[in-house]
């Protein structure tokens, strides 16, 4: 009796140290890790419609269709003309052309736009200002580049790079946090 | 959760009357079957399954609070006034586990749409009590008792936080915090009783333990308005707690 009431209690007293062992939990870390087949960007297209004259209109696309492979962008289009000292509102397009039918990847863009920012900078003399007129959701809000105003000022010509900088959780209105999703550069003639 | 407890409150009202009723015929009848029990000590623990939102999973629900089923460990003190009645106190240790980290990296990783994130718990799913409360003890041979509780207390709770570093980007992490809150905690169960010797006793019990924390999440770091951020979580704990029990008549 004496032998079994030991191991009764021992018994317990093993159950109550366990209950208290796994009670005391310990970190754990958990990695999210890379999907494979990602969709990529294969065009950068820039719709620039004249704010006082809607005929004065011209499309500009950077295409590059083997953005993985050695093949070189296509650039037979990647340019825009523009008349000196004048208002375009412009519209940002981002497509995948790998896909068919190609998918439009703006909207998306849209949604996240928390966390993106388009980056526009003249070069080569480029007398452009470009201001942002779209805002993201945050607190405050904070520009993203998808609707900009393009202001020319007089003949020039020159290079416009435009960078989408994907920031997740560091967008502060600068370019420079984060990491690049598109890096492309734009002929402008301004006339 | 209230028809649970209303269920278990009935039961363990009707189970007292019962014996009421039996002990009061057997007085009547000239029988007194015992005097007035001891007074003891236990030391409990056992597994704690964990229910309702506190124990779901999914990153698009706020509700969702990770927890997984646990164990616990607990003191246990009774004070028998007259007869089978007595008052009960319980100081006692949830430890939770937590599940569903997966989920949490998957969404924000979608959600900043990155190419991968990870993710680190930060603290434990817990909740410390102090309850106190009626007592009854059914005699069912010289040795074997069963016994009946519904304590009702204060509860410190605590909700586990995480920490997520996003791939790309420098010094871009961000952390929900772990949060504290206390709250009016109950627990209400049964359980057998055997005395092994004059002192010393082993037990099983099994009860239902309830609080509903108000906490209040800090979020370091948060400087986009983007993916999962609770600032705030009110969600009901609930947990069967299963038991053993050593216990000490003093």
């Amino acid at each position: 009796m004496k032998f079994i009431r030991k191991n009764i209690i021992g018994l317990a007293a093993l159950g109550l140290a366990l209950a208290l062992w796994t009670s005391c939990n310990k970190d754990e870390q958990v990695v999210s890790p890379p999907l494979p087949g990602n969709e990529f960007m294969t065009t950068v297209k820039l719709i620039a419609v004249n704010a006082n004259d809607p005929s004065d209109a011209d499309t500009a696309s950077w295409v590059d269709l083997d953005p993985a492979g050695s093949r070189q962008p296509d650039l037979s289009n990647a340019f825009l003309d523009l008349k000196a000292n004048a208002t375009y509102n412009v519209q940002l397009q981002f497509w995948d052309e790998s896909k068919t039918p190609a998918e439009d990847i703006t909207p998306e863009i849209k949604e996240r736009a928390n966390y993106h920012l388009i980056c526009f900078t003249p070069q080569g003399g480029l007398n452009l200002t470009v201001n942002r007129t779209d805002h993201d959701g945050n607190n405050p809000p904070l520009p993203v580049g998808l609707q900009d105003n393009f202001v020319t000022g007089a003949a020039s010509s020159g290079d416009l790079n435009v960078k989408l900088r994907h920031q997740p959780n560091v967008k502060d209105g600068t370019c420079d946090p984060g990491s690049t999703d598109a890096d492309v550069d734009f002929q402008i003639n301004i006339q | 959760m209230k028809n649970k407890i209303i269920m278990i409150s009935t039961l363990l009202v009707c189970c007292l009357f019962t014996a009421l009723g039996a002990k009061a015929q057997n007085s009547q009848n000239g029988i007194e079957t015992s005097l007035k029990e001891k007074a003891y000590i236990g030391i409990t623990g056992g597994f704690s399954p964990v229910f309702g939102n506190f124990s779901k999973a999914e990153y698009s629900d706020p509700k969702s609070g990770f927890a997984s089923s646990g164990m616990n460990i607990g003191l246990t003190g009774v004070y028998f006034i007259k007869h089978h009645f007595g008052i009960a106190g319980l100081i006692s240790y949830n430890g939770y586990g937590y599940h569903g980290a997966q989920s949490l990296a998957d969404g924000y990783k979608e959600a900043f749409d990155l190419d991968s994130t990870t993710l680190y718990r930060k603290g434990n799913n817990r909740a410390f009590n102090i309850l106190v409360g009626p007592y009854y003890s059914l005699p069912l041979s010289d040795r074997l008792h069963l016994d009946f509780s519904v304590l009702l207390g204060y509860t410190n709770a605590q909700l586990s936080g995480n920490e997520l570093f996003l791939e790309d980007g420098v010094g871009n992490q961000f952390e929900q915090k772990p949060a504290t809150a206390s709250a009016f905690g109950y627990q209400a169960g049964a359980g057998l009783r055997y005395d092994l010797a004059r002192h010393f006793g082993v037990g099983v019990q099994a009860a239902y333990f309830g609080a509903v924390p108000d906490f209040k999440i800090d979020n370091i770091n948060r400087k986009n308005e983007a993916g999962r951020l609770l600032t705030r979580y009110h969600q009901p704990i609930q947990s069967l707690n299963l038991n053993l029990m050593l216990s000490y008549r003093l």
